[in-house]
């Protein structure tokens, strides 16, 4: 019995050597074989699927083929054109390499920078800190448990605020923060260029003496880590009489 | 004039040991107004930890303590009396209990329940043990850490400051004492230090 030929129907296009660029569109699709035959480019074991998608259909000046046997039949055409030359194949990355952009040695690009600021973060952290008004924090630590106060740690920022560290923290009111490196940044954000923020730390902060309060409009203070005490009731008491 | 009462407070309360100069039993008034003076000092740097608004000091209470704690200690090591004179050695308290009181009282009496630990080291049967355990029932504030049977013990004095029912819940909560803790004088206010963060804090069962 003859063999069915429509069982191993494959497909092939040809094109002219200088569209060459054209071809980038399919370059990814690594089933395919291309091999180049004087001004011409051959690729073949295209899929029925492959040969009728837009993509290739939107290369300009492309020839597409049946492939029955060794025999070259026009795409939907009756008649064989000839037989499928016998040529060095090989894979599309192979064949079609990528030309990279050349490093510019003369730009410098001084004029370029990257704006640190924060995004919403969809990862999830504890809260490492909360900035809380005093007249807040009074009320609630003159009558705290000694136990809520054990784990905290605090510094005053100015007249009306301060800021507290530990977990848990207190039940009062305020803005959270939670803390990457040395950075204190608002609960739900997280720096868009996480990768630099050691750079940066490097840069505002040396010696590593300050923890950096990021603020969602992107503007910042320094706290002294050395600012930083235990919070006890005697210490807020001392603490607001001078 | 060396004040050895003085001194001996002074040891106990700065590096938690007894030190005895010899056996002493009687103790003049200058002595008891040192020992007064150095006992308030100690009280008004501790209150500045103590929430809401803490109470005066009580000379008279405090120094009652410091007597009971030093006379204790001394029988504690020189034993020359007899059984039945020791009513008249360490005095009951006869003012009335307030809040300023119990704070006043617990500088030296928080160090009862380690000597009374001492004691039964020596001898269960010693009837000292039992006139001591009897003063910290009176003040179970100073008895936190101290085993004692909770029916005994009067809290309506403590219910009804807000400052010694804080100062009691955050005793009660460093010593984890569950039996304390679940005392319905006391149990809502634990609840409300322990908040959300039971789990965190404290992993106590409530009845």
């Amino acid at each position: 019995m003859a063999k069915d030929v429509t069982n191993d129907l494959n497909y092939c296009l040809s094109l002219a050597r200088t569209q060459e660029a054209d071809l980038a569109t399919i370059r990814h699709w690594n089933n395919l074989k291309i091999a180049f035959d004087g001004d011409l480019i051959w690729i073949k074991d295209l899929t029925l699927i492959q040969i009728n998608s837009v993509t290739v259909k939107s290369i300009p000046f492309i020839k597409r083929y049946e492939v029955r046997g060794p025999k070259l039949f026009p795409f939907q055409g009756r008649l064989p054109e000839g037989n499928l030359p016998a040529l060095l194949w090989s894979p599309m990355e192979r064949g079609l390499s990528i030309e990279l952009p050349k490093f510019n040695f003369n730009y410098f690009g001084t004029e370029e920078k990257i704006k640190i600021e924060l995004i919403p973060s969809e990862k999830v952290k504890n809260a490492s800190a909360m900035i809380v008004s005093m007249k807040e924090l009074e009320e609630y630590i003159l009558a705290a448990p000694e136990i809520r106060l054990q784990n905290i740690q605090w510094a005053i920022i100015d007249q009306t605020q301060a800021i507290l560290f530990g977990q848990p923290l207190l039940p009062i009111p305020g803005k959270v923060f939670w803390q990457i490196e040395d950075f204190l940044i608002p609960a739900g954000y997280t720096f868009r260029h996480e990768g630099l923020i050691k750079k940066v730390n490097k840069k505002i902060n040396p010696v590593s003496n300050n923890l950096i309060t990021w603020e969602e409009d992107n503007q910042y203070f320094k706290i002294n880590k050395i600012a930083i005490q235990a919070l006890s009731i005697s210490s807020f008491r001392m603490s607001i009489l001078h | 004039m060396n004040n050895y009462f003085l001194k001996m407070i002074q040891q106990l309360w700065e590096k938690e040991e007894i030190m005895l100069y010899g056996n002493i039993m009687s103790i003049t008034d200058e002595e008891i107004g040192a020992v007064g003076a150095f006992l308030k000092k100690a009280y008004n740097r501790e209150a500045l930890d103590y929430p809401h608004q803490a109470p005066e000091f009580d000379y008279q209470a405090a120094q009652w303590a410091a007597k009971t704690i030093y006379l204790a200690a001394q029988l504690l090591l020189y034993r020359e009396n007899k059984e039945t004179d020791l009513p008249k050695i360490i005095l009951a308290y006869e003012r009335k209990i307030t809040p300023a009181a119990i704070l006043s009282v617990d500088l030296c009496l928080r160090f009862l329940p380690a000597l009374i630990k001492e004691l039964k080291l020596i001898d269960q049967e010693d009837s000292l043990i039992e006139i001591l355990e009897e003063i910290l029932k009176d003040w179970h504030y100073s008895g936190v850490n101290h085993p004692m049977n909770e029916e005994d013990l009067n809290f309506e004095i403590i219910e009804n400051d807000p400052c010694l029912l804080q100062l009691y819940c955050d005793r009660v909560i460093k010593n984890k004492n569950q039996k304390l803790a679940n005392h319905k004088a006391l149990i809502n206010q634990i609840k409300a230090n322990l908040g959300n963060h039971k789990n965190q804090l404290w992993n106590i069962s409530f009845n």
